[in-house]
């Protein structure tokens, strides 16, 4: 069953668009890692999925429904970021059964579990709590609900190391005794890759690529040399980043599509071959231009 | 009323002020109370008022308004019957007195003289209607007796509180002297106008539906040879 | 993971019990409120005298009317903060539809307002008991039986629950244009002084009329609901084509 399908789909904030001609499906229990820069269009699309927000054009169906606004999709989904709001009138404890209620697979053991483990105090109340311990509370009810279709939106900003560490941890750990389709967005792939099954990359609010994290490893190699020989060698392959190193040697990282012989004859004219971390093919194919951020220096 | 009217304008925009300034406290990060004080808050003003109720009826219970006077036909018929017995003791025939006005006070006085007079009193503030009836025997005693029918103001009866005027025979002279001045402070309370609503009485603050004044006359007996003189109506 | 089916009432029960328990900051202005609506009314609402003869009266009177105008003002402000993200995003939080939240709302404010009823009922007598105490000679009257007291606090909760359909709709408004915060009180000041021009109010006194001369409970639910349920309706179509969270 396809849980999300998109088609086209447009979302415009007066011109700009944040949202452009997205088209993608989510298969049913998946891990997928929405990863981009900031103002990508990652919350947008997501908050179109919850059913927050109206699309312009295109079409975008979860649970073969319409989202927005729809009960059945607010039923099956949680989203959870940090700018939830919750009454100030009740404390936490008070939230966790509330949510208890509204959710039918609701997990209390796993939630009170959870809420101990990160010593939050139940009689306080969600406004008074530090950046952090927002996050971690809102982890805990987006993990507990159980929903079918579970969105995390930079779930683990103001979070410390170590919890970062446990909310990942436990994310896994759940979805392992209760799959279900999860939406992870962050802007740090290197935390999360290893809990993701597939990433959708976007960038301006279009898709770069929607792959499994397996393929994404191997999808670039890097190349160090001597400039005037890389260029030679790589002719007219596109280049998906380029750094300078010194005066006279590179380092080009290139889609791995180059055939076995063609490397070899690469190792042969003294070019050596790297692999590239996901990280930083993600950070070079969204980057604003094919030098980063180097290039805005040196041309100054 | 009218005096709220002018004030409203200005209690509006107060409570405007103060409920939004009282809700700014949501949006702003600042919330120092926490949920539960705020519930022993609403908690013990609840308690606090609901005491209070209990209270205002047990320790000052209102003075019950005589619900058959209560409604306006009947000020209207009781005043028409005060006038119709008025009138007709005037013509010279006193008419079922006791359906409307009841006997307050009565004094007896003997009398052994021919005349008796009863100078034509002209005080402002009290003269009462006179009437005299000749007994059929001469019993040496003239009786005097003060009716008065009832008298409500705002739903109230207030008769009891109204005295009765002080009699006098001198000589042959009757003399009738103003009873004392009672001065009467009430306080009318009423739970707002949606409470009204629903009952008799619609609007607290006319009085006039609910209120008579009521009517006094003296009745005097005397011996059936005394001749009487003065301003007053023979009546049978 | 298998579906959830839901039932929209379902879903409006339990967020109607999660507003009763949250808008808590509601009531504590409802007391601040009624405290200064005791306190405005303890000078008495009017005073009027007279004699006949010898005898002669004078009678104030204690009105719990400004403790309901001021409970009406209140279910106004409150519906409108009630439109205003704050709370509609609390919403959010848990499952919910743009309809479902409505109902919790109105369902919500019809609590909330015969609540404001039976107090104004409740304070009206500790501005009573406050007056006896300061009057301790004077005669308090005015009864009503209790059935007329039961009917009395229904008919103030109707009175309250007309305003936050006013105030809901108004919120609403400004919900969707921010401009309406500033022309809707022109326009209801202008409204009003054209009104008076004639030195009478006649609209507002026959809009007033309308509900006020109603003797009969049931009339004047069927009056209240009718004109409110309108207000409301047309607080949610305005609704429809707003974004749920932003």
């Amino acid at each position: 069953m396809k849980v999300v399908e998109c088609k086209n789909l447009t979302k415009q904030y007066g011109r700009v668009k944040a949202v452009n001609d997205l088209t993608f499906t989510l298969a049913e229990n998946k891990i997928t890692g929405l990863v981009g820069r900031n103002g990508a269009g990652k919350t947008t699309l997501l908050k179109m999925i919850a059913g927050y927000l109206h699309h312009n054009s295109g079409n975008i169906q979860v649970f073969s429904e319409n989202p927005f606004n729809n009960l059945k999709v607010s039923a099956n989904t949680i989203f959870i970021d940090n700018s939830m709001s919750f009454s100030p009138a009740l404390t936490l404890g008070q939230l966790l059964e509330t949510a208890g209620e509204f959710y039918v697979n609701w997990d209390k053991n796993l939630a009170n579990r959870l809420f101990k483990y990160f010593s939050l105090n139940p009689d306080q109340s969600h406004v008074n709590l530090s950046k952090g311990n927002k996050s971690t509370f809102n982890m805990i009810i987006g993990l507990a609900a159980h929903c079918p279709l579970t969105i995390f939106d930079e779930p683990t900003s103001g979070m410390d190391a170590g919890t970062r560490k446990d909310f990942y941890r436990a994310l896994l750990k759940d979805y392992i005794a209760h799959p279900r389709t999860i939406i992870l967005s962050s802007h740090l792939l290197e935390e999360i890759e290893d809990i993701l099954e597939d990433i959708l990359l976007i960038k301006n609010g279009e898709k770069l690529l929607h792959i499994s994290v397996a393929e994404l490893k191997e999808y670039a190699i890097g190349i160090t040399g001597k400039t005037d020989r890389i260029n030679q060698w790589l002719s007219n392959r596109e280049r998906i980043f380029t750094h300078e190193i010194g005066n006279d040697d590179s380092y080009v990282v290139i889609k791995n599509e180059c055939s076995s012989s063609e490397l070899e004859e690469a190792r042969e004219i003294g070019m050596r071959i790297s692999q590239v971390s996901t990280e930083d093919i993600c950070m070079h194919l969204t980057s604003k231009s094919k030098g980063g951020i180097d290039h805005v220096f040196s041309r100054g | 009323m009218t005096a709220l009217f002018f004030v409203l304008p200005i209690l509006v925009i107060i409570v405007l002020v103060v409920g939004i300034s009282t809700y700014a406290s949501k949006s702003s990060e600042k919330r120092h109370s926490s949920p539960q004080k705020k519930k022993w808050i609403v908690g013990g003003y609840v308690t606090v008022i609901v005491v209070a109720t209990v209270l205002s009826y047990t320790f000052f219970p209102a003075k019950k308004i005589d619900s058959t006077i209560m409604h306006r036909e009947e000020v209207k018929k009781q005043e028409d019957a005060e006038i119709a017995i008025i009138n007709s003791g005037m013509a010279g025939k006193l008419l079922e007195v006791e359906r409307v006005f009841t006997d307050k006070k009565t004094w007896t006085f003997s009398y052994n003289k021919r005349d008796l007079l009863i100078p034509n009193n002209d005080m402002q503030e009290y003269s009462p209607n006179v009437f005299v009836i000749s007994k059929p025997v001469d019993d040496n005693s003239v009786e005097v007796t003060h009716y008065m029918s009832k008298m409500i103001v705002g739903g109230i009866d207030f008769t009891e509180e109204k005295g009765s005027p002080e009699i006098l025979i001198n000589e042959e002279t009757l003399k009738i002297y103003a009873p004392e001045p009672v001065e009467v402070t009430f306080n009318k309370f009423t739970e707002g106008f949606a409470f009204n609503q629903f009952s008799e009485s619609k609007d607290m603050y006319s009085l006039n539906n609910l209120s008579t004044h009521g009517s006094e006359f003296l009745l005097i007996k005397v011996p059936k040879s005394v001749k009487v003189s003065g301003a007053f109506n023979y009546v049978k | 993971m298998s579906l959830v089916e839901v039932n929209s009432w379902d879903i409006v029960k339990k967020q109607y019990r999660y507003k009763l328990k949250s808008y808590l900051g509601v009531f504590s202005s409802l007391i601040i409120i009624q405290v200064l609506a005791i306190f405005f009314s303890l000078n008495g609402t009017g005073m009027s005298g007279g004699s006949s003869g010898t005898f002669s009266y004078k009678v104030n009177y204690y009105s719990g009317d400004l403790i309901l105008v001021f409970m009406m003002l209140w279910g106004f402000i409150t519906a409108i903060i009630i439109t205003t993200k704050a709370y509609r995003y609390d919403d959010t939080s848990f499952v919910t539809n743009r309809l479902t939240s409505h109902f919790s709302n109105i369902l919500f404010l019809i609590s909330a307002s015969l609540f404001a009823g039976l107090t104004v009922f409740l304070s009206s007598h500790l501005f009573r008991l406050i007056t006896n105490i300061m009057n301790v000679d004077s005669i308090m009257v005015n009864e009503h039986t209790p059935l007329q007291i039961a009917k009395g606090i229904i008919g103030a909760g109707l009175y309250i629950f007309l305003f936050t359909s006013i105030g809901y709709l108004v919120g609403m408004l400004i919900q969707k244009n921010k401009l309406f915060s500033f022309f809707l009180p022109i326009v209801l000041v202008g409204a009003m002084y054209l009104d008076g021009m004639n030195n009478d109010v006649l609209i507002f006194h026959s809009i007033s009329l309308y509900f006020l001369s109603e003797t009969l409970l049931s009339l004047l639910i069927i009056k209240i609901m009718s004109v409110s349920l309108l207000f409301y309706g047309f607080a949610i179509i305005l609704s429809a084509r707003m974004e749920v969270r932003a």
